[in-house]
């Protein structure tokens, strides 16, 4: 017996079964309402900073995503570190070459926030080419918090899907990919500057849509067909169908111009400098997503 | 059984070896916008701590550094005796406010207390708020009035509702428990 725990804990982290009880309307409705206290400002770089522009958090966000892949962080580690990102940017205005920096601690702070084992300060200082010092994370640490006001219990996209994918009629198998496409473009909206203001719920929404006509699971059941599961999830997030539909539209150009960049740069020459890393790393999963067998 | 540890306990800045990962891979090393300069960046840092610091010594009128009042501001700062005892660690009590510490133990009424933070106390009614405490709402409830008439001109560069309230209430941590919540504040609107 003893033996045999020792092995488990071991070999992974132990995580608590989900609790069917949090997916209830109640959580729901309270999220829904919680969200719009965590967003950024949707304009922070016209509004607040002078040194910043929106390519340059493309670059962090994408070395961002790198490193939570490479270490295996939870998935919503990098959705999370993201919105600190842009909230502290909407308030502070941030050199560029702070950048990286803040990043770091950003994802030190998710790390910290949703991990058994979260990331330590060494570990991100190695991935910044030992550019910043452990204490100079530290100290970030230490302003970003005061300048999140110590919120960083943000409402993610992540905290919607299961809600959203409880209430479709699909088997669990099924589920299971669907919620890995869903997350992936939930990672993939948080590179991009154009969803900095979109509401969790509503990338969480689009997402899932996405990911369900991508997947061809449409046929199976009439109410994931396009109409009907936009129509079904915007009301469930409270949202103009049309936006909803924006929105997965938004999701899926994104993707296709992703997929397409990343198919380049591999077709080049394979030296994997620092570009093409990130964004094969970014779309090695769904594209044509029916071939994809995650 | 007993040895079950998911994390050795100092997270920030040791473990590394834990993590179910291989070597970062050199290509995910990198400089994204060139090399920072530490000096300025040290001394940009700590400005801003500074401030931070400052900012919060202000709104509190309390040298959280040094674990004693400010004597002119919005809040009189009193010992209380019934404070969690978490908040009594050796941790939370520098050498300087001891006193309170012992008059707590007696069990003396705050009123009476003496204690490092007496010459703020004396100019003011006695009032006693406890933080952190499940009691605490009625009886900072009791205290608003008091501290009503206690200025609030800087009301203006707070933000909203949160620290409004907190303003309106009589706040009074000492020494032995200095770490305001506005759990209290808050719960009353």
């Amino acid at each position: 017996m003893e033996h045999q725990l020792l092995c488990c804990e071991v070999e992974s982290i132990r995580r608590a079964y989900q609790d069917a009880n949090l997916l209830n309307d109640r959580v729901l409705q309270t999220m829904l309402k919680a969200e719009d206290n965590y967003l950024p400002s949707a304009n922070y770089f016209k509004c607040v900073q002078k040194d910043i522009v929106p390519y340059m958090r493309r670059i962090v966000a994408t070395w961002m995503l790198e490193v939570c892949e490479e270490q295996k962080c939870e998935e919503e580690v990098f959705p999370l570190a993201m919105n600190y990102l842009d909230r502290f940017l909407s308030v502070e205005p941030t050199k560029k070459s702070r950048l990286q920096l803040l990043g770091a601690t950003c994802m030190f702070l998710a790390s910290k926030m949703k991990e058994t084992i979260p990331l330590t300060a060494e570990k991100l200082c190695i991935y910044t080419d030992n550019s910043i010092r452990p204490s100079e994370l530290l100290q970030m640490e230490l302003l970003t918090l005061n300048k999140l006001k110590w919120d960083l219990a943000s409402v993610t996209p992540h905290d919607f899907i299961e809600h959203f994918l409880s209430k479709l009629p699909i088997h669990q198998e099924t589920k299971q990919i669907l919620r890995k496409h869903a997350q992936t473009f939930v990672a993939l909206c948080a590179t991009d500057v154009k969803f900095i203001a979109s509401p969790p719920s509503m990338v969480a929404a689009g997402s899932v849509a996405a990911a369900v006509q991508g997947l061809h699971l449409k046929s199976t059941d009439s109410i994931l067909s396009s109409q009907n599961l936009t129509d079904f999830l915007s009301q469930v997030i409270k949202s103009d169908p049309d936006c909803l539909r924006a929105c997965q539209e938004q999701i899926e150009s994104l993707l296709e111009s992703s997929l397409r960049q990343a198919q380049q740069q591999s077709h080049g020459a394979s030296t994997d400098t620092k570009a093409a890393g990130d964004e094969a790393d970014l779309s090695c999963t769904p594209t044509d997503v029916r071939d994809v067998n995650i | 059984m007993s040895d079950v540890r998911l994390s050795n306990g100092s997270p920030p800045l040791e473990r590394m070896e834990a993590r179910v990962s291989d070597f970062p891979k050199p290509s995910a090393c990198r400089v994204l916008f060139g090399m920072p300069n530490h000096e300025e960046l040290q001394r940009e840092l700590s400005e801003r701590l500074r401030e931070i610091e400052e900012a919060k010594s202000d709104k509190w009128n309390f040298d959280f550094a040094a674990h004693r009042p400010l004597p002119p501001g919005r809040y009189k700062w009193e010992p209380v005796d019934d404070a969690p005892e978490f908040y009594g660690g050796p941790r939370c009590t520098p050498a300087d406010s001891r006193p309170a510490d012992a008059a707590a133990e007696n069990g003396v009424d705050v009123n009476g207390h003496g204690g490092s933070v007496q010459e703020s106390a004396g100019a003011r009614p006695p009032e006693h708020i406890s933080e952190g405490q499940t009691d605490c709402k009625e009886r900072a409830t009791s205290q608003k009035r008091k501290r009503a008439s206690a200025d609030c001109s800087s009301q203006k560069k707070r933000s909203r509702n949160s620290s409004d309230e907190v303003i309106r209430n009589p706040v009074v941590p000492h020494s032995v428990e200095n770490t305001p919540r506005k759990s209290s504040p808050k719960t009353q609107t």
